[in-house]
């Protein structure tokens, strides 16, 4: 199985929502996704649209403390990757991922494991010499 | 006109030095050879000192088992045995080499000629010379055994009996001994609260003089029970241990109450009622010396003091509370008793210096002649020429001489000469002279000014121009772990006196004797597979305290760090590994302008939160791990089972630790800035991950005080906790890493480091990392306080 059916099935299978994909777990899958995103040739600018949104999420987040300010907004995270994928086929395993994690997101604990798998995923991207 | 307790021990000391000679070939005559005593044969019977005929008793000089070994309190030693190397203390050896155990014994042979050589050259008045007699079994019978008990060196078991007969002496058949217990609290006041310039070789002044204040209370105890040395059992840092014999109609005690409170009145005057003497004695059944209920009693007298402390100033509290009036207070300690009139400048040879009182300006003057004091001597008499300074203390004056020459010229009869680590026997041999053991390294300066004037040390402001990056100093204490346990039942039913002022006197040599000799030379002092991380000899120290079982140590922050990780490497080796034996320290590393008391609070908080991480740990960069972390190991030591569960299927790194990590990083010689913004990058991961895991404990405790469901406070506290300490922040170490140049990246040594900073078992350990390395590598522009 490669590893984005193998992060896609975990994800499947959690006990409950994003938050109980345990942070060991959620490492170890990102260690070996990122490495292979940049064996697919994925550069973050391909992804840039998406990798904006979610900081600026995040941002929101920290000031207003109230997971309701941007329920709707992290639903709209999945076109944003539908789109890249559509432009980049690079961009598709991440797309699959992350829309399976965003479909698990439900309250501010479940966004900042959300956030805290694509800031792995891309640190070991970059540290494999994506950019 | 020598008195009856005097005579025992004596006699005792005789025999054990012909014995020796004997056993190294020499036939001395020895002028007074008579039979024992009844209280030597009541003495040597209890502590049970070989039976054989005379002629045969050198057979039972043995290689000395280490009595280490035996402590169990809840690991122990099992079956491990380990032997003293065969050894002596040389003449003019003020340094002289660590020993450290091995598992074989060696041949004694070899030590032999020195003593045969020793022994012989004593002339016959000299065999009634106590000290001398002492101090050559202290240099030639400190490891070698005697006696059934293979751990039991010949001198401890000659003290113990030395001391048993001298208790004994008047009366041989009594069923009573005395335990006296003696303790000066406030040192730690006296010691370190102050603020001044110079404060550094002022507060190495007031241990000093506190350790003389020691002594003169136990000098008290031994003329007022007119008892021969050998009844001090200990004393060193403000605790005393003596021996003393049975209280029949509290004589003892009334003895010892007298010298108590004449000392608290004297103390009370000069200290303000922030020293006091805690002074107690215990009768205990004369046979005890030879059971482990001498342990008990030893405990129980020690706990009698924690009452009179306690009732601290009982008898002066009228004195103490009478209204007085406050003058100006004295800049440096801060007392205000005194008038103006009596402050002046502490150092007049500066316009600007502050205003101090007479005490202050004591131990200041004091710390600039400290480097060169040889010799101290003890006299009533208020005036002795030729002396360099005076001291009074208790009602008697110390008289600080540069040699021991001029000293022992001066010193009359009644006076006592103590002699600073001199183990040369010649001083010894005429007059009242006996040994005071300091720990008292301290590096000089460079160049002692610009007229060659006498020789100072190292300075704040000195010790932090020599550091290694940042120019900063630092504060280490250290102390033993669960000493109190060790002395009460650390020997279980070996527990009896003599192994008990074995174990007492082995600590306490480490830490006034080796721990000197680990300072000064230091290559030739570590035990074999030290771990160092740097060559250099380290040498920007200044020893504030050290003594009993603990230390006070300043200097150049990197060097003081390494001190530390050699101190502790040496004590396990010097205690034969034994994982009952430990100790924890505190670092704190602070500006040269910081002032030295708040150093000390910090290094104590960091010492305290050492002993809260169950012991045998080091604080340091506010940080708290346990040795073996800090040092790097093996294997893994995970003490939280959650924890080990989370990590049950990472692999173990190549390299576990910082201090290894450390030295690897160092090694790769990374170019300034690629090495700058890589320390940046690790301590900002180290600061995420430190905010993270508060946040995390936060959060743990609001969902405990909204009483949430058990279940998700448990989720939250093994999965997330474990998790995020071993495993959230290993991809931004990635990152980090692969940031670092393509030359250093692709080295064939960088390979096992990268992989082990990637690891959830180092993960703990990123910002120790990072700080160290920050410290190390700070250029001297960025450093300014
Ligand atoms: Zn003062």
């Amino acid at each position: 199985m490669d590893i984005t059916q193998e992060i896609i099935k975990k994800i499947d299978g959690l006990p409950g929502t994003l938050k109980t994909y345990p942070i060991r777990d959620l490492v170890n899958h990102a260690e070996k996704f990122g490495p292979y995103l940049k064996q697919q040739r994925l550069e973050t600018n391909q992804v840039r649209k998406f990798l904006d949104a979610i900081n600026r999420l995040k941002s929101v987040l920290a000031q207003e403390n109230e997971f309701s300010k941007i329920e709707t907004e992290v639903v709209l995270l999945k076109p944003k990757l539908a789109y890249a994928a559509a432009r980049e086929k690079a961009a598709k395993p991440l797309s699959q991922v992350m829309s399976k994690a965003i479909d698990k997101v439900r309250s501010k604990e479940d966004f900042e494991r959300l956030v805290q798998f694509i800031e792995s995923i891309i640190a070991y991207h970059k540290a494999e010499g994506g950019r | 006109m020598t008195s009856l307790s005097h005579a025992q021990a004596l006699s005792v000391a005789q025999e054990a030095v012909l014995l020796l000679g004997r056993w190294a070939g020499a036939s001395p005559s020895i002028p007074t050879a008579t039979a024992d005593s009844k209280a030597v044969t009541q003495a040597k019977d209890l502590l049970k000192w070989p039976q054989d005929s005379r002629s045969n008793l050198e057979q039972q000089v043995k290689p000395l088992r280490l009595l280490f070994d035996d402590v169990n309190l809840s690991n122990g030693q099992g079956s491990k045995n380990h032997y003293w190397p065969v050894g002596y203390i040389k003449d003019h050896d003020s340094y002289p080499p660590i020993p450290y155990p091995q598992p074989n014994a060696d041949d004694l042979d070899p030590i032999k000629p020195p003593i045969q050589q020793a022994i012989a050259s004593l002339q016959p008045d000299e065999w009634n010379n106590l000290s001398l007699l002492m101090l050559i079994l202290e240099k030639f019978g400190s490891y070698v055994s005697f006696g059934e008990q293979d751990n039991v060196s010949l001198l401890d078991l000659t003290r113990t009996t030395a001391a048993v007969a001298a208790a004994l002496a008047n009366q041989p058949d009594a069923k009573c001994l005395t335990l006296i217990a003696g303790d000066l609290s406030g040192i730690q006041k006296f010691i370190y609260t102050i603020s001044s310039d110079g404060a550094l070789k002022s507060l190495r002044a007031r241990s000093f003089y506190l350790e003389l204040v020691t002594q003169e209370v136990v000098e008290q105890l031994l003329s007022a029970l007119d008892l021969p040395r050998t009844n001090v059992i200990y004393a060193g840092g403000g605790n005393l241990y003596l021996l003393a014999p049975g209280d029949e109609g509290t004589i003892v005690q009334n003895k010892i109450a007298q010298v108590r409170d004449r000392f608290n009145e004297w103390l009370r005057k000069t200290f303000q009622g922030k020293i006091f003497l805690a002074l107690d004695c215990l009768p205990f059944a004369t046979e005890d010396v030879g059971t482990p209920e001498f342990a008990k009693a030893w405990e129980k007298a020690t706990k009698k003091l924690a009452g009179q402390k306690s009732r601290k100033f009982q008898s002066q509290i009228s004195e103490l509370v009478k209204p007085k009036p406050a003058y100006e207070p004295c800049r440096v300690c801060y007392r205000d008793d005194l008038p103006l009139p009596s402050l002046e400048p502490l150092n007049n040879q500066e316009a600007d210096s502050c205003l101090a009182c007479w005490m202050c300006r004591t131990m200041f003057d004091l710390g600039a002649k400290l480097f060169k004091v040889e010799a101290i001597a003890r006299s009533k008499q208020s005036t002795i020429k030729g002396a360099q300074d005076r001291l009074s203390i208790g009602g008697t004056f110390y008289y600080l001489f540069e040699e021991w020459k001029t000293a022992n010229a001066i010193a009359n009869e009644d006076s006592t000469l103590f002699l600073v680590n001199d183990w040369t026997l010649e001083p010894y041999r005429t007059g009242n002279a006996v040994p005071l053991l300091l720990g008292n390294y301290g590096q000089r300066c460079p160049e002692s000014g610009p007229d060659h004037a006498q020789p100072q040390f190292m300075n704040a402001r000195e010790m932090a121009a020599a550091a290694q990056g940042i120019k900063r100093v630092a504060s280490l204490r250290m102390d033993v772990d669960n000493l109190g346990k060790i002395f009460a039942k650390g020997l279980g039913s070996n527990q009896t006196l003599p192994p008990l002022a074995g174990l007492s006197r082995q600590m306490s040599y480490f830490f006034k004797v080796y721990l000197n000799s680990l300072a000064k030379n230091r290559q030739d002092n570590l035990p074999a597979k030290a771990k160092t991380l740097s060559d250099d000899s380290r040498q920007n120290l200044l020893f504030i305290y050290a003594g009993g079982d603990d230390l006070f140590v300043s200097g150049t922050w990197n060097e003081v760090v390494e001190f530390a990780f050699d101190i502790y490497q040496s004590f396990r080796a010097y205690t034969g590994y034994n994982t009952d034996i430990t100790l924890s320290g505190g670092i704190s590393i602070d500006g040269a302008k910081f002032p030295l008391y708040q150093a000390a609070e910090a290094s104590g908080d960091s010492e305290k939160a050492a002993k809260n991480n169950g012991r045998d740990s080091l604080g340091l960069f506010e940080q708290v791990f346990k040795w073996d972390e800090w040092l790097g190991s093996t294997s893994p030591s995970v003490a939280d089972s959650d924890a080990r569960e989370c990590l049950k299927s990472a692999e173990y790194p190549p390299i576990l630790g910082i201090f290894p990590l450390i030295e690897q990083l160092e090694k790769q010689q990374i170019e300034t800035n690629y090495a700058r913004s890589f320390v940046r990058s690790l301590l900002a991961t180290a600061q995420m991950q430190d905010q993270m895991i508060k946040e995390m404990e936060n959060k743990r405790k609001t969902l405990i005080h909204e009483k949430e469901p058990k279940q998700y406070i448990d989720y939250y506290e093994k999965e997330i906790k474990h998790d995020i300490r071993y495993y959230l922040h290993l991809p931004r170490m990635a990152y980090t890493l692969a940031r670092l140049p393509q030359r250093v990246r692709e080295h064939p040594e960088f390979a096992p480091v990268r992989k082990s900073l990637n690891n959830p078992y180092n993960a703990p350990y990123f910002r120790a990392i990072a700080t160290w390395l920050e410290l190390l590598n700070r250029s001297q522009s960025q450093s300014n306080d």
